[in-house]
């Protein structure tokens, strides 16, 4: 019961920590909003990059055959004043991404929400990403 | 055992961000007794009596950083200006300095930009989390007449009472000055006025004159507020390589072509007001959108940034509002209770108010 009581509390600390940052990149110009795509899959690379981080995974899509595919994020120095660092997600650790899919017919989408399969954990939240031209 | 997992699980959450000086706080700065910064603290000064301007900023420039030129009628601007703007609003600002990763030149001073100023007698630095600096001479010296252009361009400064002075040359014409792709030449003069009203807050108002351009010099007001006990950090654009770039291939008028009909009695389930609860950006805070319809379309207005006419993609998502797709969620009736910014970081939520 402390225990919970204690990361919960951390929790909105770090959150409260979280600064806006400034990268101009256009949603529309990479993604396409009515593409949304969901995917379980083992981390590969973790990319603790600026002016975005990516995660790349190994799934399965829906005839079993596995890809590695790409999630944008938010930008590293965006994320680390939310919280978060490049030890946050490791290769090997599998997670669920929800996002919608790059334009360009590749296996990228953005990155919605980052969930620890094993947990359920939700990562990378709080961090904001700035303005776009 | 309950301390022993207590201790862990402190120990694995506290050290990332300590790490990092992102919360360290800033030595010798004025506090309340319960410990917080006192931002409404009087002006600091230096050791030879002058306004001190030293500290970690955020600008706030919500209007200007987007369209320089708000407050200009088209005549003011010539036309080929005016078509360099939309070519680059079609290509959704693929060519701005921070998606090429360039430095932003006289736009930095009314962008949103973070930044240290490091005030000395003869000399004042403005530091950037991209490695950009400038350097803003005190010492008496006049401007260059026939300057090498440069990205961030050549300053002088003096104190008017309280208030400092910047006068700026020398610009290259690579650059823009806002993100919807106003040009500028290398004959642009830009003009700063920094006062600091209080420990936290700094009025700024940067007027550009750039008579090849623009008919009357443009008069910019912002703001900037003080960001204690946090640090800069160092965020260089182009270390991911041309990976984010290869990408971007969509246009503006990419939705538009996309786009189908809505039923207006949909369309009507979604007039009304909403106020973000996801916070993102450096604000004035809460941002808001109104949603209206006419003829037939449906248009949002971002709180301090205009109206823009959306483009549906789906019933329940629309395209076009400043490079970003907003998606409506419902009630069973169909009455919005919410909608979603979509940006690439994620989905910003912003709730329905009436």
């Amino acid at each position: 019961m402390k225990i919970k009581a204690v990361v919960v509390m951390v929790g909105i600390g770090l959150l409260l920590a979280a600064r806006p940052i400034v990268a101009h990149h256009a949603f529309a110009a990479e993604f396409d909003a009515n593409k949304p795509i969901k995917l379980t899959g083992a981390v590969t690379k973790f990319d603790w990059t600026n002016p975005h981080a990516w995660i790349y995974i190994d799934a399965k899509d829906d005839s079993g055959k596995v890809a590695n595919w790409g999630f944008e994020l938010a930008a590293a120095s965006g994320l680390m004043r939310s919280g978060w660092n490049r030890f946050s997600l490791k290769a090997g650790d599998v997670v669920t991404i929800e996002g919608t899919r790059a334009k360009n017919g590749s296996n990228n989408a953005n990155a919605q929400t980052v969930i620890v399969a094993s947990t359920g954990q939700k990562l990378f939240a709080g961090a904001n990403q700035g303005q776009t031209p | 055992m309950k301390t022993f997992g207590l201790v862990i699980i402190l120990s694995v959450l506290a050290t990332p961000v300590a790490a990092q000086w992102v919360s360290h706080p800033t030595p010798g700065i004025p506090r309340t007794r319960d410990g917080k910064p006192n931002l409404t603290a009087s002006v600091p000064k230096t050791p030879d009596g002058k306004v001190d301007l030293s500290g970690l900023w955020q600008r706030i420039s919500p209007k200007y950083r987007r369209n320089i030129a708000a407050d200009l009628k088209p005549e003011e601007i010539q036309s080929w200006a005016r078509t360099l703007v939309q070519e680059r609003q079609e290509d959704l600002g693929k060519g701005h300095m921070s998606v090429q990763c360039l430095p932003w030149g006289p736009s930095y001073t009314t962008s949103e930009r973070l930044f240290k100023i490091v005030q000395t007698p003869g000399l004042i630095l403005m530091l950037d989390e991209g490695l950009s600096y400038r350097q803003i001479f005190m010492d008496g010296r006049p401007l260059e007449t026939n300057p090498n252009p440069s990205w961030m361009g050549y300053s002088v400064g003096r104190w008017e009472g309280d208030t400092l002075v910047v006068q700026s040359f020398g610009f290259n014409a690579e650059t823009w000055l806002d993100s919807a792709g106003h040009p500028h030449t290398e004959a642009l003069r830009m003009t700063e006025r920094y006062r600091r009203r209080d420990f936290g807050h700094m009025d700024v108002e940067v007027t550009f004159e750039d008579p090849a351009v623009y008919a009357r010099p443009i008069k910019v007001p912002l703001s900037a507020e003080l960001q204690p006990d946090t640090e800069l950090i160092e965020a260089v654009c182009n270390e991911g390589g041309d990976r984010n770039l290869e990408h971007w291939v969509g246009k503006a008028s990419d939705e538009k072509a996309s786009s189908i009909k809505v039923a207006p009695e949909i369309l009507a389930k979604y007039a009304g007001s909403y106020v973000e609860q996801d916070l993102w950006g450096p604000g004035p805070h809460p941002r808001t959108i109104q949603v209206t319809v006419s003829d037939g379309a449906l248009f949002a207005e971002l709180s301090n940034r205009g109206k823009v006419q959306l483009s549906p993609q789906t019933n329940t998502t629309f395209a076009g509002f400043f490079g970003w797709s907003l998606t409506f969620v419902t009630n069973s009736q169909g009455t919005a209770t919410h909608l979603l910014e979509m940006h690439i970081s994620g989905n910003y939520r912003y709730s329905k108010t009436k």
